[in-house]
This record gives structure tokens, C-alpha cells and sequence, in this order.
């Protein structure tokens, strides 16, 4: 990893009209990816974590250009992707590849593994025939499979070989970047470790930054060097993987960490947990001030109001009140003070010195 | 050698009467080449009041044993191959289907994981509580509409008797799984089965969902069988767990014994393969390999393909579930293995 930037994102927006009436006028707007900023270094991971409809696909999508986005900009080293023609485009785009959640959808019926793996070779290096071939064992062997794999069909596979097919595609053009989006969600716990561990081994040995999405903060914890965490179309949280994951400064950060149960029921049983109330709201209507404000047990009567901004700290930033106008955190973990709903007195009170 | 103990005061409480038992219990689906047998040999019991899991990975038969309790198994292409299931010394395989009928609902109640395919997306949330309701309850649509409205209450939806009148479509993943606890719950069940409720939902509505159903158990004392592929959610919710592998169970045991010291391997690789286990710059540690066909392993112990520890011994015969007091495994190294747990 080294801190050269690979990826910039800066103020991302990706609205999607919603249609209705007879005429299917555009009667409002999904505010999925709604201002979006973040880097990627080379060789890096980065963790994308929120629930499910916080915009995480979109952002991933968003970022190789596989959507317009609405507003905002990406440069991929260097370049702005969103300024290039098709034919320019699609060059860059081989040094970008995705992965999807759903390693049965993402691999054609009808086509062998050599066709699979070797489509992408022949395109970006004009690989043939038995050099082809050739190129797609070497691939195999990389993600754990072998030779005598060439020929045979997805339906002949388990999930997570199936998974290492779509590895194996995505390294094809030898690319910088990998979108990962939820890569181990559909697999068993123990198939989900070997498949982690193969996209560790892959980073390692060819350097390729991963933008890793998922809804799983201990997976995201486990592979990331740094966090972004997203609530309804935004970050919310960026920082160092050990100090979002053990000093998150976000609420919402700290509700979805006391949220994961942990494999151990003496520590389960007797953790302080945050329940949140209700669903995270629709993206057609974000609340407005702070879109967390209606479900954060930390909620001030500004946060109903004023929307934070990303407030940069030490390894990347946090967009809470806490933080500027509330019990002045300044950087410092949320676990320092009481949530509202557990404590009797004012947030302010609680603070610890 | 290592000794098991038994601890006595679990065991007068292994000795007491369960509510369901299900006994030697095996399943076969009809495929092209005969008859697949996707359970086997399996055997667990719950007790009333307490919640016990059955966790094991996709595949390894916790939904068709959980449908078979309830008898909703299609046959054909299913059928049923052996055993018994006894609740409150009845077997329910016994039954015919209105016997079955008023077992279910009155008695014994599900959820699933996906709440929206087990709705009706015609009919409003209240006109499908009311027809549950008076399916066992001799009431008026008026009563079964207030008894409704309670129930919604009671699973913390807020405007309960407003949101009667919503198609489920209005209902975000999380109050849709309410109101399906809330029509198991309209004829106060003994037993719930609970088949991965929280597996679609987010990690902040399943704390929720996780809450309230501990809560709901301890106002009604119902039993719940929980299924679940979470060991961590396993770890948050189960009193006692039966681990599940290839159609059998391979290990049962308190939850807290269960994290502690497992006695299987295959339970044992599955805590360690979490992500959670160890230092976070620690590589994790897979369980190799995949879940064979079951033909394949028909002659020795189902986890020998991947299990670090096999030896000659687990090639030469199916292995049987053993009984070591309040605890069972289905590994002949038992006694001389000690494995880690995360506890
Ligand atoms: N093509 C589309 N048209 C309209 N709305 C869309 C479209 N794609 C996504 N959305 C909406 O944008 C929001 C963000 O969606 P996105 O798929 O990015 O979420 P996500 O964080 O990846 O969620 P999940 O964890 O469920 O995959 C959601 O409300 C979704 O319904
Ligand atoms: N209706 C069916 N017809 C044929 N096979 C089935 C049917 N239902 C389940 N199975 C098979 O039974 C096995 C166990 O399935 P299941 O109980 O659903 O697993 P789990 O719930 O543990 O993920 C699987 O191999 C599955 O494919
Ligand atoms: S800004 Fe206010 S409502 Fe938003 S997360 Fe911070 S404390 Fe909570
Ligand atoms: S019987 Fe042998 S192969 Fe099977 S789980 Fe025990 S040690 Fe492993
Ligand atoms: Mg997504
Ligand atoms: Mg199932």
C-alpha cells in the first residue's frame, strides 16, 4: 500500500427519478448516492459498510462509470473517467473490474469457465487459442482451482468456486482497482473465510486497491485498512479500520458495532447494547438536518436542523454535532459519553473529562 | 484422555418430559437417480420455555427438519423416512391433516425467513390477522379485529390499528416480520419455530427482532425452535444448540458448553472461521474444501473430507451420535481431542 491516490471521489450524487401517473411524469427523486467523498490509495482496501438502500452499490456502480452519476466527480489516477468518450472509457475500465454478491447471476449459463475467464483476454490482451488457454489456467490456479476446471459449466460449481470464477474474470485484465460488492454475502461462514482470504493473497501479491462493500462490519473490519461507513445516501464516518471499529465517533457507527452479535454468549449476554428505534427512513425524503436524527439517542435540537458537515480528523473524518457544537467530542470516540435514552441527565453532563 | 462432566442438574432437566422430541428422524427427497436422504438420523428435543438451536450451513437440512415438524414437506417429491416427532408425547406423524391442522396455529406456530412470501400481498395485514385468528378462535370479525390490533401493539408497531389497514407492500422487512410474530403469537403457541427470522434484515432491526422475541418469550413462556446459520446470533438467543453438517446432527449442547469447548470438529471450525475470532491482522482460518455428496461419505464420518483431524478410524465406519451426558457428538476422536472454543 502507499499513499499515492488511485481514486477521487468528490461531492458523488446519484438520483434516481421515480415515475408515476399515467404520462410517467417524474413525480420525485431516490437520493441514493447523495454527496459522496472519499480516496483510494494504491494497494489499499477500502471498507464500504452501511445497511441495506444506504447507497453503497450505486457509490461502487457510480465509481467505474457502469451509471452517470447525477453530480460530482471520480478521477481514477489521475484521470476524470466521467469526461472520457466510450472508446477511452472502456481502456480505463479494464484496470477496474468488478465483483458482484451473486456468483450465480454474475456467470453466463451457457459458457465455460475458459470462456468466462478468457472473454476479458482475449479483449484486453488478445490472447487465443491455446495461449489463451493457457492464461485462463494460470488465472485458475491463482484463485484455487485447477486445469481440469477449463471446461466445465457454472451449474457444475458450489457458491464459492463459483466465486473464485468471478476472481479469476476480474484479475483477467490485470486491473488496479477491484469493486468488491458483497463478495462472501451469499456464502457459509466457513467458504466466506477461504474466499476473503484468496482476495487478501490477490491483493498482496499484485497490489490492486479493493473497494470493499458490505453490510458486515467484523468481515469489513477484518479486510480493510480503512472504514467508510454510510447512512442514506452519505459517509457519515471514514477513518483507520481499528478506530472505527473500536472507537467509532459516529453514533450510527457505534449502533451498528453493538448491533453485531458476538460469537461468544457470556460477552453477548452481558454487553451494554443500543437498540435502535424504527427502519432506516426512505431515500425519497431524507429527514432533514441530520438524516440520523430520528433514530440517534444522541439527537440535539440542531441536529433536527443542520445538516453536519464532514468534519476531517486524524485518518479521515466524522459528520456528527457531537463533534462541533455538541458535547464537543472533537474527534474523540462516542463511547466516551452516554447515549441520551440511557442517561437520565443532559448528553453535555455525561461527558467524561 | 480427557472426562467429561455431568453436571447432575442439567441432567434432571435432559430427564424431564420435553415438549417436542423428535426422534431418529430422517428425510428423502425423490431425484433423478433415487430416492436423497437430506436428513438422517436426526434427534433433539426442546424443552417448554426454552429456546433451542439448530445452526448449520446452507444445505445441511435445518428448514426441510423444521417443515417436517410442521409436516408442510411436499410429498412427493418428499417423503418421509424414519423416526418419530412427538409433541407432548403425541406423534405428530401419526396425524392426519386436520389433526395436523389444529396442531398448527393452536399449538405449534412458524416464521420465516422471508415474511413477504408467507403474506397474501392482496389482502390487507389486518384481514390476513383476522382470518388467522378465527381460524382457531371462535370469535366475531370485530373481536379478532381488536385481538389484531393488540398483537400488532404488543410487537411494537406504532399505530397499530391504522396500520391494519396497509397492504404488506407499506411494510418495511422489519414490521413485516412483527406482524407475522404477531399472527404466530394470536393463539398463544407452546412452541414457535423460528426459521432464520432475522437473516433477511438489517443487523439493527435483527437486534430489534432479536429483542422482541426474547421478550415475548418470557411474557408467554413459549419454547421456540430457532434456526439459524449466525453463531452469533446463536450465541445471543439459544439456551441449548444442535449443530447441524450434511443432513445430520453432528453435535448438541448447552450454548454456553457449545462456545466453550465444542466436542466436534466441524462445530469447532465454524467458530474459528468467524471473523471476529483472534486478532483482526490474523488470517482467517477456513474450514478446506466443500460439503460433499452425501453418497460420497456414506461409509464414514460425513466430515472426514475436511476435517484436520481425521484419521484412519473415521474411514472405517458412519459414525453415531454419542451421548455424553447432557451433551451428544457424532465424532469417534471425542475423547481424544480437545478442542477451542471462542468462550
Ligand atoms: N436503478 C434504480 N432506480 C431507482 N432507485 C434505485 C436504483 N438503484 C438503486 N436505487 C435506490 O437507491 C438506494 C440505494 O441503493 P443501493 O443499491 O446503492 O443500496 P445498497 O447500500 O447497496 O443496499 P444493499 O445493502 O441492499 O445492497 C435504494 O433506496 C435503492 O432502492
Ligand atoms: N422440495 C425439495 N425437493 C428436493 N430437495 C429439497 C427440497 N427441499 C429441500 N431440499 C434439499 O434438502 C437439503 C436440505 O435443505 P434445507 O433444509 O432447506 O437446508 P437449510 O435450511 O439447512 O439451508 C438440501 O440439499 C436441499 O436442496
Ligand atoms: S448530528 Fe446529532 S443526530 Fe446526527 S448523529 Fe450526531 S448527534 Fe446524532
Ligand atoms: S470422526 Fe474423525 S473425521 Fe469425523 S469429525 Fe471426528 S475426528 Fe473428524
Ligand atoms: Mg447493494
Ligand atoms: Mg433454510
Amino acid at each position: 500500500m502507499s499513499d499515492e491516490t488511485l481514486v477521487k471521489v468528490q461531492g458523488l450524487q446519484k438520483h434516481f427519478p421515480v415515475r408515476s401517473g399515467l404520462f410517467g411524469r417524474v413525480t420525485a427523486q431516490v437520493r441514493a448516492v447523495d454527496g459522496v467523498d472519499f480516496e483510494i490509495h494504491r494497494g489499499e482496501t477500502l471498507g464500504l459498510v452501511g445497511e441495506s438502500g444506504s447507497g453503497k452499490s450505486t457509490t461502487g456502480r457510480a465509481v467505474l462509470r457502469l451509471i452517470e452519476p447525477s453530480a460530482g466527480s471520480v478521477h481514477f489516477d489521475g484521470v476524470d473517467i466521467l469526461s472520457l468518450d466510450s472508446g477511452a472509457l472502456r481502456r480505463t475500465r479494464a484496470r477496474m473490474q468488478m465483483i458482484f454478491q451473486d456468483p450465480y447471476s454474475s456467470l453466463d449459463p451457457q459458457a465455460t469457465v475458459a470462456d468466462s475467464v478468457g472473454e476479458p483476454l482475449r479483449v484486453h490482451r488478445g490472447l487465443r487459442g491455446r495461449a489463451r488457454d493457457d492464461a485462463v489456467v494460470e488465472l485458475l490456479e491463482t484463485v484455487g482451482l485447477q486445469a481440469r476446471h477449463l471446461r466445465r459449466f457454472p451449474y457444475e460449481f458450489s457458491g464459492g468456486q463459483r466465486q473464485r470464477i468471478c476472481i479469476a474474470r476480474a484479475l483477467a485484465p490485470s486491473p488496479d482497482l477491484l469493486v468488491c460488492d458483497e463478495p462472501v454475502s451469499a456464502l457459509d461462514v466457513s467458504i466466506q473465510a477461504q474466499v476473503i482470504n484468496l482476495l487478501e493473497d490477490i491483493q498482496q501479491e499484485f497490489g490492486i486497491a479493493l473497494l470493499f462493500i458490505s453490510h458486515d462490519l467484523a468481515v469489513v473490519r477484518h479486510i480493510s485498512d480503512r472504514i467508510a461507513v454510510m447512512y442514506l445516501g452519505r459517509i457519515v464516518e471514514i477513518g483507520e479500520a481499528e478506530q472505527v471499529y473500536t472507537q467509532p465517533r459516529h453514533p450510527y457507527t457505534e449502533a451498528l458495532l453493538s448491533a453485531i452479535p458476538v460469537p461468544d454468549p457470556v460477552v453477548q449476554r452481558r454487553r451494554d447494547r443500543i437498540v435502535l428505534d424504527g427502519d432506516i427512513p426512505s431515500p425519497l425524503a431524507p429527514p432533514p438536518g441530520c438524516r440520523f436524527h430520528t433514530r440517534c439517542p444522541y439527537a440535539m435540537d440542531v441536529c433536527r436542523e443542520v445538516d453536519p458537515p464532514m468534519i476531517p480528523m486524524a485518518g479521515g473524518g466524522v459528520a456528527c454535532h457531537l463533534h462541533d457544537r455538541g458535547p464537543r467530542l472533537h474527534g474523540r470516540s462516542v463511547l466516551e459519553i452516554e447515549p441520551r435514552s440511557r442517561a437520565a441527565e443532559p448528553v453535555h453532563a455525561n461527558v467524561k473529562p | 484422555m480427557t472426562t467429561l462432566i455431568v453436571n447432575e442438574e442439567v441432567m434432571d432437566e435432559v430427564r424431564a418430559d420435553p415438549l417436542l422430541s423428535v426422534e431418529n428422524f430422517a428425510v428423502e427427497f425423490a431425484t433423478g437417480h433415487g430416492w436423497s436422504r437430506v436428513v438422517d438420523d436426526v434427534s433433539f428435543s426442546v424443552r417448554a420455555g426454552e429456546t433451542m438451536g439448530l445452526v448449520g450451513e446452507s444445505g445441511s437440512g435445518k428448514s426441510v427438519t423444521a417443515m417436517s415438524i410442521m409436516r408442510l414437506i411436499p410429498t412427493p417429491p418428499g417423503r418421509i423416512a424414519a423416526g418419530r416427532i412427538l409433541f407432548e408425547g403425541q406423534d405428530l406423524l401419526a396425524l392426519d391433516e386436520p389433526q395436523m391442522r389444529k396442531v398448527r396455529g393452536n399449538h405449534i406456530a412458524m416464521i420465516f425467513q422471508e415474511p413477504l412470501t408467507a403474506l397474501n400481498p392482496a389482502f390487507t395485514i389486518g384481514d390476513q390477522l383476522v382470518e388467522a385468528i378465527r381460524a382457531h378462535r371462535k370469535v366475531t370479525r370485530k373481536q379478532a379485529g381488536d385481538r389484531a390490533a393488540e398483537l400488532l401493539d404488543l410487537v411494537g408497531i406504532p399505530g397499530a390499528r391504522q396500520r391494519l389497514r396497509d397492504y404488506p407492500h407499506r411494510f418495511s422487512g422489519g414490521m413485516l416480520q412483527r406482524a407475522m410474530i404477531a399472527g404466530a403469537l394470536a393463539c398463544s403457541p407452546k412452541l414457535l419455530i423460528a426459521d432464520e427470522p432475522t437473516t433477511a434484515l438489517d443487523v439493527t432491526v435483527q437486534a430489534q427482532i432479536l429483542t422482541l422475541l426474547r421478550g415475548l418469550q418470557q411474557e408467554f413462556n413459549m419454547a421456540m425452535l430457532f434456526i439459524s446459520h449466525d453463531l452469533g446470533v446463536v450465541a445471543d438467543i439459544c439456551d441449548r444448540v444442535a449443530v447441524m453438517y450434511a443432513g445430520q446432527i453432528v453435535e448438541s449442547a448447552t450454548v454456553y458448553e457449545l462456545f466453550e469447548r465444542p466436542l466436534h470438529p466441524y462445530t469447532e471450525g465454524l467458530l474459528l472461521a468467524m471473523p471476529q475470532h483472534g486478532k483482526p491482522t490474523d488470517r482467517l482460518v477456513p474450514i478446506p474444501g466443500v460439503v460433499p455428496e452425501a453418497a460420497s461419505v456414506a461409509d464414514r464420518c460425513r466430515f472426514e473430507t475436511r476435517c484436520r483431524y481425521a484419521a484412519d478410524e473415521c474411514r472405517a465406519a458412519p459414525v453415531p451420535l454419542t451421548s455424553y451426558g447432557p451433551r451428544a457428538t457424532r465424532c469417534v476422536r471425542s475423547k481424544d481431542l480437545v478442542l477451542g472454543g471462542t468462550s
